[in-house]
C-alpha cells in the first residue's frame, strides 16, 4: 500500500513542505504588517518576496561575503572531520588511548565557542584561519564519538569469524571493524555539517573584519532600513547549511547503501 | 550408520580443562574431558547451559586455548588446522557483516584467503544455488528472514570447502518449521560432502534426530556425561520422528540427565 507513496513521497513532501512554508511566511508576514499593525512589522518578520528581492540585489555583496565564511567552515569542516576519524582510530586501537584522551575531548566541548572565538581570534588574528579552527573545533568531537562508537559496535562473533579464517589484523580491522564504524561516521558528519557553518559565522560575529557574520551583524545595527539584507543573510545561512547537509547525506547513500534507510523493498518472506 | 564404516579419527579430545578467571575467581567451564570424533561422523555436543559446549568447540576451533590437556585434530594442533583453514563455523546467531550482500558474504573466507574473484565467483554462485537463495543474492542481511540468514552462514561456513564443520547451537533461534527443513538440508549436505560435523545443542530431539553420536555433558564444571550410539534411520522426517526407535532414543539421552539432575 505504501509503494507508491514511499517512492513519490520523499521529492514530493520537500516540495509540498517548501510551499508550506512560503505561505505561512507570507501569510504571518501579512498578519503583522497589516491586520496586527504591530510596531516596525518588517524586523518581526518581513515579506518573504521583499527579503528574496533583496538577496537579488544584493547578490555580489551576499556571495562574495557568504564564500568566505562558508569556504573556511568547509576547510574548517573536512580537518575537523579528519581529525575526528583520525582519533576515533587511535582510541579503537588501544583502550589506554581512549581512556587518556576522552576527559580531554568531553572537557573540550565543554567551554563555550562563543566564549572560545573571540579568545582564538585575539591570539592568531587572523579571520580566516580562526573560521577554519573553530568549524573544525566543532566538527571532530561528534565524528570522533560516534565513529568510535561504530568502531567498537562489531560482535565477538565476527571477529571469531576473521581469526577463524586466520585474517590478518589489517584485513580484521578493514574489512570489519572501519566498514561497521562507517554508519557512525556519517551521524557524525551529519550532525557537525551545520555546526560548523555556525561557528565561523560566530567567529565573525565576535570580531572578524569579513563574512556573511559580518553582513548580518552590520544590517542589524543599521535597523529597519538593513532589515532585509538581515533576512538575506540568514536565509543564505539557512540554505548553504541545507545543500552541506544533503551533499552529506548522498556520501552517506553512495558509501554506505547496505544501510535499511537507504532501500526500497521491504524485508522478503521465507 | 554401519558398522561397517571406517573409523578413523579425526579429532582427540585428550584430558582437557578450561578455568576462566584468575585470582580465586575462577570458574571451571571443562574438567578432564575425553572423547573422539571420527571422520565424516555426526557428533552432536548435548547439555544444558553452564556445561561449556560452547566453550569446547571454541576449543577446537582454536579460538581458545585450553588450561589443560590437548586437542589434536588428524596429526596437528588446533592452531595448524586453523591457519590452513580446515574448519567452517556457524553460530547461533547468523554473524554476517551487514554491509555485505548475501553473495560477498558467503565469499568472505575466499577473499580473506586472498583468491580472486574470477577464481571464486563459481563457488559462491554453486553455494548460493545449494542453499536455495538464487533469487536473493544481492540482497543485504537484514533484507532476509531469520532462516535465510543461517543458509547464508551455512554456505559461508562450507565456501573454503572445510573438512570439519562447527556448529554452535545453529538453529536454536529458529522457527520450528524453518529448523526442520535446516536440519534436513544439513544431513542432506552431509551426505554429498562427508564432512565431519561438531554439532552443539541443547535440544534432545534435534541431537538424536541428527547425530550418529551424541556426546551427553553435565554442566557445574562442564565433563562428558556419557557418550550415545544413535543408529539412524532412513525414512521421511515424520517417519523417523515418530518412530518408536527415535522415542526410545530420547527417552535414553532423557535418561542421562536425570541421572544427575
Amino acid at each position: 500500500m505504501s509503494g507508491w507513496l514511499r517512492k513519490g513521497s520523499q521529492g514530493g513532501v520537500i516540495i509540498i513542505w517548501a510551499i508550506g512554508v512560503l505561505l505561512v511566511w507570507e501569510a504571518a508576514a501579512w498578519y503583522i504588517a497589516d491586520v496586527a499593525h504591530v510596531l516596525a512589522p518588517a524586523s518581526k518578520l518581513p515579506y518573504l518576496h521583499l527579503v528574496l528581492q533583496t538577496m537579488l540585489d544584493h547578490w555580489s555583496t551576499l556571495v562574495e561575503q557568504g564564500s568566505i565564511t562558508f569556504g573556511n567552515s568547509i576547510v574548517g569542516f573536512l580537518i575537523g572531520a579528519a581529525v575526528g576519524i583520525i582519533l576515533a582510530i587511535v582510541m579503537s586501537l588501544s583502550r589506554a588511548v581512549e581512556l587518556t584522551l576522552s576527559p580531554y575531548m568531553i572537557a573540550s566541548q565543554m567551554v563555550p565557542i562563543i566564549g572560545l572565538a573571540p579568545i582564538l581570534y585575539g591570539i592568531i588574528h587572523d579571520p580566516s584561519l580562526s573560521r577554519v579552527l573553530m568549524a573544525g573545533y566543532v566538527t571532530f568531537f561528534p565524528v570522533a564519538i560516534n565513529m568510535l562508537r561504530g568502531l567498537q559496535s562489531i560482535k565477538p562473533e565476527q571477529e571469531e569469524l576473521m581469526r577463524l579464517y586466520a585474517a590478518s589484523v589489517w584485513t580484521t580491522y578493514t574489512k570489519l571493524r572501519l566498514k561497521a564504524s562507517l554508519p557512525g561516521l556519517f551521524a557524525g558528519l551529519k550532525l557537525s555539517a551545520p555546526l560548523a557553518i555556525t561557528a565561523s559565522i560566530i567567529v565573525e560575529l565576535m570580531g572578524a573584519p569579513d563574512g556573511i557574520g559580518i553582513l548580518m551583524l552590520s544590517s542589524l545595527y543599521y535597523g529597519s532600513s538593513q532589515v532585509y539584507m538581515f533576512w538575506s543573510t540568514i536565509l543564505i545561512s539557512v540554505v548553504i547549511g541545507l545543500i552541506w547537509f544533503l551533499l552529506v547525506t548522498i556520501a552517506e547513500r553512495l558509501i554506505t547503501p547496505w544501510q535499511p534507510e537507504f532501500r526500497p523493498q521491504g524485508r522478503s518472506e521465507g | 550408520m554401519s558398522l561397517d564404516r571406517q573409523k578413523e579419527i579425526e579429532i582427540r579430545i585428550d584430558d582437557v580443562s578450561m578455568v576462566f578467571g584468575r585470582n580465586g575467581r575462577e570458574v571451571t567451564a571443562l574438567s578432564q574431558v575425553c572423547f573422539e570424533v571420527y571422520r565424516s561422523e555426526f557428533v552432536s555436543l548435548l547439555g544444558p547451559s553452564g556445561c561449556g559446549k560452547s566453550t569446547l568447540l571454541r576449543l577446537m576451533a582454536d579460538l581458545l586455548e585450553p588450561t589443560g590437556g590437548q586437542i589434536t585434530i588428524g596429526e596437528e594442533v588446533p592452531r595448524e588446522v586453523r591457519l590452513k583453514r580446515k574448519f567452517g563455523i556457524v553460530f547461533q546467531s547468523p554473524t554476517l557483516f551487514e554491509w555485505r550482500t548475501v553473495q560477498d558474504n558467503i565469499e568472505l573466507p575466499m577473499e580473506v584467503l586472498g583468491l580472486k574473484k574470477s577464481e571464486y565467483s563459481a563457488i559462491s554462485n554453486q553455494l548460493i544455488d545449494m542453499v536455495g537463495l538464487t533469487k536473493f543474492k544481492q540482497y543485504y542481511p537484514w533484507q532476509l528472514s531469520g532462516g535465510m540468514q543461517q543458509r547464508v552462514a551455512i554456505a559461508r561456513a562450507l565456501s573454503l570447502d572445510p573438512p570439519i564443520l562447527l556448529m554452535d547451537e545453529p538453529f536454536s533461534a529458529l522457527d520450528e518449521f524453518t529448523k526442520e527443513k535446516l536440519q534436513l538440508d544439513l544431513l542432506d549436505i552431509q551426505k554429498q560432502t562427508n564432512k565431519t560435523i561438531v554439532f552443539v545443542t541443547h535440544s534432545i530431539p534435534e541431537a538424536v534426530f541428527l547425530s550418529d553420536r551424541i556426546i551427553v555433558m553435565s554442566a557445574h564444571p562442564g565433563r562428558v556425561h556419557s557418550i550415545l550410539d544413535i543408529e539412524r534411520e532412513e525414512g521421511s522426517y515424520e517417519q523417523i520422528r515418530n518412530s518408536d526407535r527415535f522415542h526410545e532414543m530420547t527417552a535414553r539421552v532423557r535418561g542421562c540427565f536425570n541421572a544427575y539432575a
